[in-house]
């Protein structure tokens, strides 16, 4: 039996196999916890090793039993399980050098320590260590033919090497150390950035050829590249993460504060492989669609069919996951059993699902931290009583930490890979170091003992390294385990993204090392070594048009929409791909931004009084005190606009609010002065319009006139100008089309169209008079236009409609406006409906403006050499190009 | 404040490599070890730079042995400093271990979410109101209803820096209002509502163009309260040369309420609009803003480093309170006394008066400390930079009947090496006018430190050897090297060492 032990072989390591072929079976690689478990199996003792977050409770346990008066308790107070696990580190690094708790406690800070670290229940590994030392001094485990070759002797803590000391007693112990220089035979590859150097080292070029061992501490992006170009993939892991399932715990435990964050509820709703199942994905898309929970969301639940495979009914089961929303917490008052149990339930779904057959490694590694995590909740609360929000989310913070996950399994011809130059456990003939780059200092473990502390620890044999000795061996250790190396190649690049990345001291050194002639050994201007084909070079040119199938004319919608009917006039070819041929990309529901859902939320406020007040409503408002108009406007956030109750929006909410008061007062005066009554609101209209067939639309608000003649209002939340715009130029498309159905819907007369804009508190109308906030809008008209605006409307449908039964698509981004055959065709006596030419901007601090709307028509061909227009924008991103305005 | 060198380093002078040579210097005679050094930067990307540099210049100068150590050092930002102690010192003043340096998104959000507790629903109504009184937009010109927290969060973070007695600054920042704001003429509601019912009688018959200019002012005349932003509108147009109504409705107008009243209408206008004469007077409004915002601002900034605490955020704010609260703390103190000893500051000038507190009690337990400086390129006043208070501090170092006890010495790299003389003399003429009164003469002047070759002069400075190959480069390059050797070309590579720049793509 051979054993090379050295602790820093974690995870990963590199071993000559071929050196090795003899004697494989015999062989092993250990680091400090496998060897470790290797003596404790040998010596037949058991030791239960219990994971991090057990350790953390036990030592939380300890710590709240020892707190009072020790100089850690304020800070205990503000971070329980921040301040146990700092502390259990420091005893960590302490009883691994060999600290007794009993009596090396001359500082207040070292005796509050041991009193805590004495009250730990549970084996501390150093004193597993310990065991198996005195076990050794009486049992042999291992024959005098067994090596334990222990490498990096310097680093390994005193409990370790006092069993190692015993260990040589009855087997061969030796420490090997390499000696010899530092490669001499290296090259330097410099990169401009981290993505142009993977790139270079997965095309294989002759430079990385035979390589033993490639080092590479962060493999994820280098992985995904592998992916993209077909080359087998190398283990990696995800630092510092947390997979989308350890966020349930997170997510589950904030679905008990108050106010209810929707934002997290549909977040975990949407969490893959959810313990909701089937369920949780209608809830997200019913939350996602309201905005709130409302009858839909219990209706959802109730609906839903719960019988599990054996024909269990499984409804009790997986309503535990989501019945705390329904709890009538209050913020500072959350009832501690309900937690407590939920966190069972999870935790008992975890052990279920780990012992499921289809289940894979990666998702079992991520449910036992899962599960690790509720029990280390749970076992911290108290428990009954109440908690806060606040306290809560303190302790859910505490325990939820990124963590390290298999991101990718080692593929068959992937590269031997190692993190760290020091987990070389052979001589390797030619070593790659993938990312030879600076700045990440390890910290330094014994910064929390002051000088004196560490002089007294000196005198009873514990010798702390130096702050300086720490670096200086850190350093050494690099250095060493280079002397390990026969040729070497260091790859480096200047940028990760747009960090600049510092410079190695390694690559310092070799270049003070070698002066003039460092040049030589650097390589600056490689390319990858990609195939290459030679070709005639295609120039795709824009097309103005495409002939898809005639069977386009097969394809009808049963009922058209204001929204899809304008969308086949201006981009047909996305009316083709959304509305006929459905090819949308399969999106995740998300709530409504915040514009929307006041939006939503005025709509719903005002339907409400209307269905309450019916005509009456303008007059009845108006006698409404302040606190039954908030309740009213509660009700409807609470159903529709329920991120509006989040704590970061109450100021916006409650401004809000204030606002949306003000200006449904000025709608009702709009209405009294105009001489109106509502007749409903959100009217849902089914009819037949002329040209264009089945149409459905849902009319904001519909009143009428004295004379029994319609009103037609339209509710907008936005301050926008483009409403009067549309309006000034007679291309209300959306307003046109709701009189027209309006008209057959009620078979009567329509005397007036109008948006109302709420934030504007202004009623924009070609129709209505000018009075207070009524603003009259002139239309903007040519004298040869005797067309209505609903013609025009009809003659463009009939003309899209037409491309589209003999297979052509029009779409053209470069193509000027005015020679688009659909502008070309129209007629003074049938004229088109205009296209639209303004682009949607991203606001006017955002330079360049880059178009992010569906793709429009340009108004006329992009030239930026001769272009006047103070909007257009060079760019230099080819992407960009002639998108912008 | 004590045993400091400050040196006074203009833009190129050499201060990186002052430093570096100063730290190496100091190492490489074992005067200090790496881990006595705390050395500060104003960016992270300083930081690394001097760890690269200062690595370079250590083995340049042949102290490999001191290379390797140098990842003791404590090099970095200000605020990674202060992090360090304070993650090392955390129980000392009852905070976590565990701190989260807060970001900018999380600022946002938190900000929003603890607000919320301060600002009761009355000053949401005023502000509202405030809001719509002066018809504060944001740039896309939608209603600004969140204008008030950046002033907010201005007041908290003076406070913060300064340390400023907010009661007192609310005091005098109406007073401000009330100097600005002089004039003590009320509102003439009597004249004004004559007015309006005149142009309510009117506006019937105006054109639609005009009816639409006129009807949000008559609209504003009619709301219970008369903002400032229809004030100023209805003063433009009864002033105007060409007003939105036509001349002749406005000559209408005069005519309906008599040229006497609307005289005295426009006048009061006109005086009304710097007024701080009651409630609903600009001034007056401003003043009830400020006392609502200077109130928030003293309960909140004591409910946010709550709430900081609770959720165990740190911002950079508080890693310098913190920070500052360790240093005056006995134990902490001799710890650092026992463990640093030699302390950089770059770009001193940068410094805030709370981190110029933080550099004065640190250089109190420093064996020696050096402060670069140049108060010429103090750019971070938005981030609490207090130059006046730099250059007061920086004026001790110079002042001759200074104590010598403190061991306060002042030393200057005249000489810029980045750019050529021309250059360097037209920047200084420029600086010596600029910081006239301001910084002392002799701090601002820079010689050149490259020698000039007047029969090179011209041909570098029009040489283009852009090429589109590599041929076509070496052929301009030959040509050149032809020209210069024609006119007496001066080898001097080994007097100004010139960098080239990529040639050719």
């Amino acid at each position: 039996m051979r054993i090379y032990y050295s602790p820093y072989y974690i995870g990963s390591y590199y071993l000559d196999l071929k050196k090795h072929k003899d004697d494989l079976l015999g062989l092993k690689v250990c680091g400090s916890m496998e060897l470790l478990s290797e003596l404790e199996l040998r010596a037949g003792i058991v030791a239960p090793d219990l994971s991090e977050s057990e350790r953390l409770i036990a030592f939380h346990e300890a710590l709240s039993k020892n707190i009072e008066g020790s100089i850690f308790e304020e800070s205990f107070k503000t971070d329980e399980i921040g301040v146990a696990r700092q502390l259990m580190a420091w005893s960590d690094s302490l009883l691994m050098e060999g600290w007794n708790p009993d009596v090396n406690v001359e500082s207040d800070k070292l005796k509050a320590l041991a009193k805590i670290v004495k009250a730990v229940v549970g084996k501390h590994i150093s004193q597993r260590w310990k065991d198996i030392t005195s076990y050794l001094e009486k049992h042999t485990i291992f024959n005098k033919n067994d090596i334990i070759e222990v490498h990096t002797e310097e680093i390994i803590p005193k409990v370790i090497k006092a069993a190692l000391e015993q260990l040589s007693k009855q087997a061969t112990v030796s420490y090997f150390k390499p000696e010899g220089e530092m490669p001499k035979d290296f090259s330097v590859y410099q990169f401009k950035n981290k993505i142009e150097a993977y790139r270079w080292y997965l095309s294989q070029p002759d430079a990385v050829k035979n390589v033993n061992v490639t080092i590479s501490s962060d493999n994820c992006i280098l992985n995904d590249m592998a992916v993209a170009m077909g080359k087998p993939v190398v283990d990696s892991k995800s630092q510092n993460s947390n997979p989308q399932l350890l966020q349930l715990f997170k997510l589950g435990t904030s679905l008990f504060a108050r106010p209810l964050n929707v934002y997290n509820l549909l977040s975990y709703l949407q969490v893959p492989g959810n313990p909701l199942g089937g369920l949780s994905y209608k809830l997200a898309d019913v939350l996602a669609n309201i905005g709130g929970i409302n009858e839909d969301w219990q209706k959802t639940i109730d609906e839903y069919d719960f019988t599990d495979e054996k024909g269990k009914d499984k409804r009790e089961e997986k309503l535990v996951f989501i019945e705390m929303i329904r709890k009538n917490y209050q913020s500072d008052k959350i009832l501690i059993t309900d937690i407590k149990t939920y966190l069972e339930k999870l935790a008992h779904w975890c052990d279920r699902s780990i012992r499921g057959n289809s289940i894979d490694d990666e998702r079992k590694e991520q449910l036992v931290v899962l599960g690790s995590f509720c029990r280390s909740l749970h076992a911290i609360l108290p428990d009954d009583g109440y908690i806060s929000s606040e306290e809560l989310k303190t302790h859910v913070d505490g325990i939820y930490r990124p963590q390290s996950f298999t991101h990718m399994k080692a593929q068959k011809d992937s590269p031997d890979v190692i993190a760290d130059i020091t987990q070389l456990v052979d001589h390797a003939g030619k070593v790659c170091w993938l990312g030879c780059i600076g700045g990440s200092i390890p910290v330094y473990p014994y910064d929390f003992l002051n000088t004196s502390e560490c002089n007294m620890l000196e005198e009873v044999g514990i010798t702390i390294p130096t702050k300086s000795a720490f670096y200086t061996l850190h350093h050494q250790m690099m250095t060493d385990a280079l002397k390990n190396v026969g040729q070497l190649i260091l790859i480096t690049w200047e940028f990760d993204g747009n960090a600049r990345q510092e410079e190695h001291p390694l690559v310092a050194e070799l270049k003070h090392q070698y002066g003039k002639d460092w040049e030589e050994h650097v390589h600056s201007k490689e390319i990858p070594n990609l195939p290459h084909e030679d070709g005639k070079i295609v120039n795709l040119e824009p097309q103005t048009s495409y002939l898809l199938s005639e069977m386009l004319a097969e394809l009808k919608r049963e009922t058209e929409s204001y929204s899809s009917i304008s969308t086949l006039i201006q981009h047909p070819f996305d009316y083709t791909m959304d509305y006929l041929l459905r090819l949308r990309e399969p999106q995740a529901g998300k709530l409504a931004d915040l514009d929307t859902t006041k939006g939503l939320v005025a709509h719903l406020f005002v339907k409400m009084l209307v269905d309450k007040y019916g005509e009456e409503m303008p007059v009845e408002y108006q006698k409404l005190d302040n606190d039954t108009k908030e309740m009213q406007i509660d009700d409807a956030i609470r159903q529709t606009g329920a991120i509006l109750l989040l704590p970061e929006y109450k100021l916006v909410c409650q401004q809000f609010k204030a606002v949306l008061k003000q200006s449904v007062s000025v709608l009702t005066d709009i209405i009294q002065k105009l001489r109106l009554r509502p007749v409903d609101c959100e009217v849902e209209v089914n009819v037949n319009l002329k040209t264009i067939g089945a149409f459905y639309g849902s009319i904001d608000m519909v009143l009428k006139n004295e004379v029994n003649q319609l009103a037609i209002f339209d509710f907008k939340w936005s301050e926008s100008k483009s409403f009067q715009t549309k309006l000034e130029e007679n291309k209300a498309m959306q307003l046109e089309l709701y009189r027209e159905a309006a008209q057959q819907h009620y078979g009567l007369k329509v005397a007036g169209v109008a948006y109302y804009l709420f934030p504007k508190m202004t009623l924009f109308t070609t129709d209505f008079p000018a009075i207070d906030h009524v603003w009259k809008v002139k239309v903007k008209t040519g004298d040869d236009n005797k067309a209505t605006l609903f013609d025009e409307v009809q003659y463009s449908y009939a003309y899209r409609r037409d491309e589209l039964n003999q297979g052509f698509v029009e779409d053209s981004e470069l193509e000027e406006i005015e020679k688009l055959n659909y502008t070309t065709s129209g007629t003074p006596d049938k004229p088109h409906y205009p296209l639209d030419v303004a682009y949607k901007t991203k606001g006017l601090k955002g330079c360049p403006y880059v178009k992010t709307e569906k793709p429009p028509f340009a108004k006329k061909k992009v030239d930026w050499k001769t272009s006047k227009d103070p909007k257009e924008t060079k760019t230099t991103h080819p992407v960009l190009k002639g998108r912008l305005l | 404040m004590r045993n400091i060198q400050y040196i006074n380093a203009g833009a190129g002078s050499g201060k990186t490599t002052r430093l570096t040579e100063i730290l190496s210097e100091k190492l490489g005679k074992g005067d200090f070890k790496p881990s006595e050094v705390i050395l500060t930067t104003f960016t992270e990307l300083a930081a690394s730079e001097f760890r690269e540099k200062s690595r370079e210049r250590l083995f340049k100068d042949n102290h490999a042995d001191v290379a390797e150590e140098l990842d003791a050092a404590t090099i970095g930002t200000v605020h990674a400093v202060a992090l360090s102690f304070i993650q090392k010192y955390w129980y000392l003043i009852g905070v976590s271990p565990d701190m989260k340096v807060m970001s900018e998104e999380d600022l946002q959000v938190y900000i929003s979410e603890s607000l919320s507790n301060y600002v009761p629903s009355s000053a949401v109504m005023f502000l509202n109101n405030y809001r719509a009184y002066f018809d504060i937009r944001d740039s896309l010109g939608k209603a600004d209803f969140d204008f008030w927290k950046a002033h907010l969060l201005t007041i908290i973070d003076k406070a913060n820096n300064y340390s400023i007695d907010i009661e007192r600054s609310k005091l005098e920042s109406c007073r401000v209002v009330d100097k600005v704001f002089s004039n003590q003429t009320a509102f003439n509601h009597q004249l004004l509502h004559s007015f309006t019912q005149a142009l309510a009688s009117q506006i019937g018959g105006y054109s639609d163009s005009a009816k639409n200019k006129v009807q949000p002012i008559l609209d504003g005349l009619n709301n219970k309260v008369i903002t400032y932003a229809t004030i100023v509108k209805l003063y433009k147009e009864l002033t105007k040369e060409r007003p939105d109504m036509g001349k002749k409705n406005r000559q209408c107008l005069i005519d309906i309420i008599g040229e006497s009243n609307y005289d005295a209408l426009v006048d009061n206008l006109q005086a009304f609009q710097m007024s701080s004469t009651g409630d609903d007077s600009p001034g007056g409004m401003m003043k009830q803003m400020i006392n609502i915002l200077f109130d928030i601002a003293k309960e909140w900034k004591d409910g946010f480093n709550d709430f900081k605490a609770r959720r165990h955020i740190i911002d950079y704010n508080d890693m310098e309170r913190l920070f500052l609260k360790l240093l005056v703390r006995p134990q902490v103190k001799d710890e650092i006394k026992g463990n640093y000893k030699l302390m950089m500051v770059d770009e001193f000038q940068d410094s805030s008066p709370i981190q110029l507190e933080i550099f004065k009690l640190l250089s109190d337990l420093m064996e020696q400390s050096y402060w670069v400086g140049d108060p010429k390129q103090s750019i971070y006043g938005f981030r609490g930079a207090d130059v006046e208070l730099v250059n007061e501090i920086t004026k001790q170092f110079m002042d001759e009947n200074r104590d010598s006890a403190l061991n306060l010495s002042y030393d200057n790299l005249p000489q810029s090496w980045r750019s050529r003389k021309p250059l360097v003399d037209m920047t200084t003429e420029c600086f010596i006018r600029a910081f006239d009164g301001v910084i002392d003469k002799k701090n601002v002047k820079l010689d050149a430190a490259r020698k000039e070759f007047s029969e090179l002069s011209y041909p570098l400075s029009h040489w283009n050897c852009c090429a589109p190959n590599a041929e076509a480069f070496a052929d301009k390059v030959a040509d050149r090297i032809q020209l210069l050797l024609d006119n007496q070309f001066v080898n001097m590579t080994e007097q100004t060492p010139l960098e080239m720049q990529e040639p050719f793509p």
